[in-house]
């Protein structure tokens, strides 16, 4: 009987949720509907399942100029603002736990403080400011304001995770001679590898991903990244949804690549604040 | 001759350990001393590792905060040289101004529906997911995909799928509606976030102790009492978790009516932080719109802070 139970509850849940992924899953599909079907096919077929594979406008996509500029664009923003702010978060959050006095405690509050902070509300002073130090449209500009945007929050991280790591390895390697940087970097930074982990595909997907800050940076056409140029192609392409679903597509692979071979960090990463503290 | 010693004994003892430590302590003083240069140094290289992160907050974060105050009390345009000062005008017009209710109505509505749906339906994922199933985890990969998805490509799709697939089964296209545009935008929010919210409920779920969900069966509580009385208190944390970060994110929503509506129709979808954009870039009327940016700025994170010590005080209750 309990067993007949079981078996009826289990195909209960396994209804709802497939319903439920159908329901994650057919946005996509109507992105590949217009995709793969060539546009007087789409007007004729709507949304049925596509019968032929039509190509052509992934072909018209990658025609489009600066399509592979964005792309450029987005891999060399998204390397050095994960690497910027990995390496200066993981060594501010350090000290900040290591020194525990007052002082780093105050700098501390500070990093805390400013996750809370929308970033329309500062964006005009901020526009200004990098328009002073000719960094607007620039990708560096971009970078910096990605890496300041995310440090708060990347510092508060790091710090709940070197609280866990035992002191003394580090007071071995003073012995030894190795001065504060080579003991951060050679002894304390390996030992971090799973917050790195997850700080890095966390980082990585805020920077790909990134519409808000790019949109007022990066407005010119050889500096957009990907979000910014799938904005203005949907306008530009607005008679021509196919190949604009097309562009959007191919620009989708790296993304769900790396959901695929990083699942797990993906997942802790997004967790993390709600696992500690 | 051994009375001698046994009474020196000690007594050279003493004296031998008092000579060790002032000599220890004065070999210090002079290290200490010799060493002061070595102090400052070792504090500076401390600082060297404090400093990078901080002077991006700076320059990203802390000088904008400045500067953004001091443009409050300008009726500036952005774009001309001079600035001329006003004084409190800009409050003065702000607090008087009837068309910042549309976009405080419209931010409200999505934070509240997506606080809610989100989170009740996270919760309900992560029940549907606690336990084992076939394919399991086929249902919860799917489920977490949209969440790496940019928030732009998000909007796109949706606003075909409001225009054909709704259309297709006799509906209405919210994003085209003054009435229900809010409701569109949320739709889409939800199908975004809801599988996050999933993984967070279901760490929570896990951490449950095995044995005080065994004691409950054998005191008799059925399953609802069950839910109320140990799994509820057990995901204090995770609510505690959720709930600010959703509030904050309905706070500073701004790609999802960016790029689906444009803030429309008319100002039917235009939240804080577009209708900050507006008056900031197209409407170069920086005065006021930094005016309203500044007061936002300060209503988030009251409103976060005092939530999230609520949630807190709540967690230690529970």
């Amino acid at each position: 009987m309990t067993k007949n139970n079981r078996f009826g509850m289990d195909m209960m849940r396994g209804l709802v949720l497939t319903i439920i992924s159908i329901t994650i899953l057919a946005p996509f599909y109507v992105a590949f509907c217009y995709a793969f079907k060539s546009r007087t096919e789409f007007a004729r077929t709507k949304l049925a399942f596509p019968t032929s594979i039509y190509l052509k406008n992934f072909l018209e996509a990658i025609q489009v100029p600066n399509y592979f500029t964005a792309f450029r664009n987005s891999i060399i923003v998204a390397a050095f603002m994960v690497f910027t702010v990995m390496v200066v978060s993981s060594t501010c959050a350090y000290i900040i736990v290591r020194k525990k006095n007052k002082f780093y405690d105050a700098f501390y509050y500070i990093f805390q403080f400013v996750i809370l902070i929308p970033f329309q509300t500062l964006m005009f002073p901020l526009y200004r400011e990098l328009n002073a130090i000719h960094a607007l449209n620039t990708l560096w500009g971009l970078v910096l304001t990605q890496v300041g945007m995310n440090v708060g929050y990347v510092v508060f991280l790091y710090a709940g995770f070197v609280k866990g790591i035992p002191i003394s390895l580090e007071e071995a390697a003073m012995l030894d001679g190795c001065n504060k940087y080579q003991t951060f970097f050679k002894v304390v930074f390996p030992l971090l590898k799973p917050i790195n982990m997850t700080v890095f595909v966390l980082s990585f997907l805020n920077s790909w991903n990134d519409f808000g800050m790019s949109m007022i940076i990066c407005q010119k056409k050889e500096v957009r990244t990907i979000p910014m140029m799938q904005y203005t192609f949907f306008g530009e392409y607005s008679s021509n949804v196919s190949v604009a679903f097309a562009g959007a597509i191919l620009a989708m692979i790296p993304t769900v690549v790396v959901y695929f071979l990083a699942q797990k960090y993906i997942v802790e990463g997004m967790t993390a604040g709600a696992v500690k503290s | 001759m051994d009375v001698e010693r046994i009474k020196a004994g000690p007594v050279d003892g003493v004296a031998r350990v008092l000579f060790a430590q002032k000599k220890d302590e004065s070999s210090l003083r002079a290290k200490r001393h010799g060493n002061k240069k070595m102090d400052i140094k070792s504090e500076l290289v401390d600082l060297s590792f404090l400093m990078p992160a901080f002077l991006v907050l700076l320059f990203v974060i802390l000088i904008p905060l400045v500067l953004g105050v001091q443009f409050t009390f300008t009726s500036w345009d952005g774009i001309s040289p001079v600035k001329e000062y006003v004084g409190f005008k800009n409050f003065n017009t702000v607090f008087h101004d009837k068309d910042l209710l549309v976009p405080i109505k419209n931010t409200a509505i999505f934070t509240v529906i997506t606080v809610v749906c989100v989170n009740l339906i996270g919760l309900g994922l992560a029940l549907l997911v606690n336990k084992e199933l076939k394919g399991l985890n086929i249902f919860k990969s799917i489920i977490f995909i949209p969440l790496v998805i940019s928030l732009v490509l998000v909007s796109q799709m949706w606003m075909y799928v409001y225009n054909d697939f709704f259309s297709f089964i006799g509906l209405e296209n919210p994003l085209v509606s003054k009435k229900y545009v809010m409701l569109g935008l949320c739709g889409m929010c939800i199908w975004k976030e809801s599988g996050l919210a999933m993984m967070v409920y279901l760490a929570g779920l896990k951490g449950i102790p095995s044995d005080v969900m065994e004691a409950a069966v054998v005191d008799g509580a059925n399953a609802w009492e069950r839910f109320k009385n140990v799994t509820i208190p057990f995901l204090a944390p995770a609510f505690t978790y959720c709930i600010p970060l959703w509030l904050a994110g309905g706070l500073r929503m701004f790609d999802y009516a960016t790029v689906a509506t444009s803030g429309g129709p008319g100002d039917a979808s235009t939240t804080m932080t577009y209708y900050i954009y507006k008056y900031l870039f197209p409407y170069n009327k920086v005065g006021y719109g930094q005016t309203v940016a500044m007061i936002y700025l300060v209503v988030c994170i009251v409103i976060s802070t005092v939530i999230t010590k609520q949630l807190r005080k709540r967690e230690i209750d529970l």
